[in-house]
């Protein structure tokens, strides 16, 4: 009976592991368009785990940041299992690959600004959206060494 | 030694030589800003362009760094452009192809023409 309440229990610390952490994908950032509010952008992302969310002003105008995990694609990493009588055999994984991703709301109005991942914003030909990029990460490193 | 031995390190060399040179990794991409200088770009990425060009397109100076991207298995030519010794735009060569500025796809047209030429 005990071994079968550790297996139970087991099962549910993995399972809320795998609960607590949902990464973002890009069916979901398809979906994000310039203008749409935090309720929508909430409706569109779903359940993805938050990673950090700041305030930060730039240009003189002040901004809200929701960051999330992007999940951009997977690695294949091989390990080696070898048996008693030393024949091996080669395991894969899939080892999933994130990238930083943000959503920008304009303050007061609460409405998307802009939306990408730290470098495609960083170098985008918009003027408007690159030059806040400096304060938003200077922003985004102070909220996460407060985590 | 064995045979085996010997392969090992065959393939070790091969794979070590065909990784070979500078190349840049994705996540020191998210440091560059718009309007930092060269200096400070090759700073920021603490690695030296493999390459320096310049051009001039209707009378603008242009000053491009060539570093490799790793892509996984591959390296792609990943580009730096400064407009007045500010750093303007980067990204693969046909993200250049694209951006919306002539003079930029102008810039980056001759830089290809250097380029080949210095292959040959």
């Amino acid at each position: 009976m005990q071994s079968k309440c550790f297996s139970y229990l087991f099962a549910a610390v993995l399972f809320a592991g795998c609960t607590t952490y949902i990464p973002l994908q890009r069916q979901q950032t398809a979906h994000i368009s310039r203008g749409a509010d935090q309720a929508q952008i909430d409706r569109i992302i779903g359940n993805a785990t938050l990673s950090v969310s700041h305030r930060f002003t730039a240009n003189d105008q002040q901004y809200f940041a929701k960051h999330y995990d992007l999940q951009t694609g997977t690695r294949q990493q091989m390990n080696m299992r070898c048996n008693r009588r030393r024949v091996c055999t080669p395991i894969f994984y899939d080892i999933p690959i994130y990238d930083t991703y943000v959503v920008v709301f304009d303050q007061p109005s609460g409405t998307v600004f802009t939306w990408g991942t730290l470098e495609e914003l960083s170098r985008s030909p918009d003027d408007a959206v690159s030059s806040i990029m400096p304060a938003l990460k200077a922003s985004y490193a102070q909220a996460r060494s407060k985590q | 030694m064995s045979y085996l031995g010997k392969l090992i390190i065959s393939f070790t060399i091969v794979t070590l030589t065909a990784c070979g040179g500078a190349q840049l990794y994705h996540q020191q991409l998210v440091n560059l800003d718009k309007g930092i200088s060269p200096e400070r770009a090759a700073a920021v990425l603490q690695q030296a362009p493999s390459a320096v060009y310049d051009t001039v397109v209707d009378g603008n100076a242009y000053k491009f760094y060539r570093y490799y991207l790793n892509n996984g298995r591959l390296n792609d030519t990943y580009l730096l452009c400064f407009e007045g010794d500010k750093l303007k735009y980067w990204g693969y060569i046909e993200e250049f192809r694209r951006y919306p500025d002539q003079r930029i796809n102008r810039a980056t047209e001759d830089v290809l023409v250097q380029m080949k030429a210095e292959k040959r």
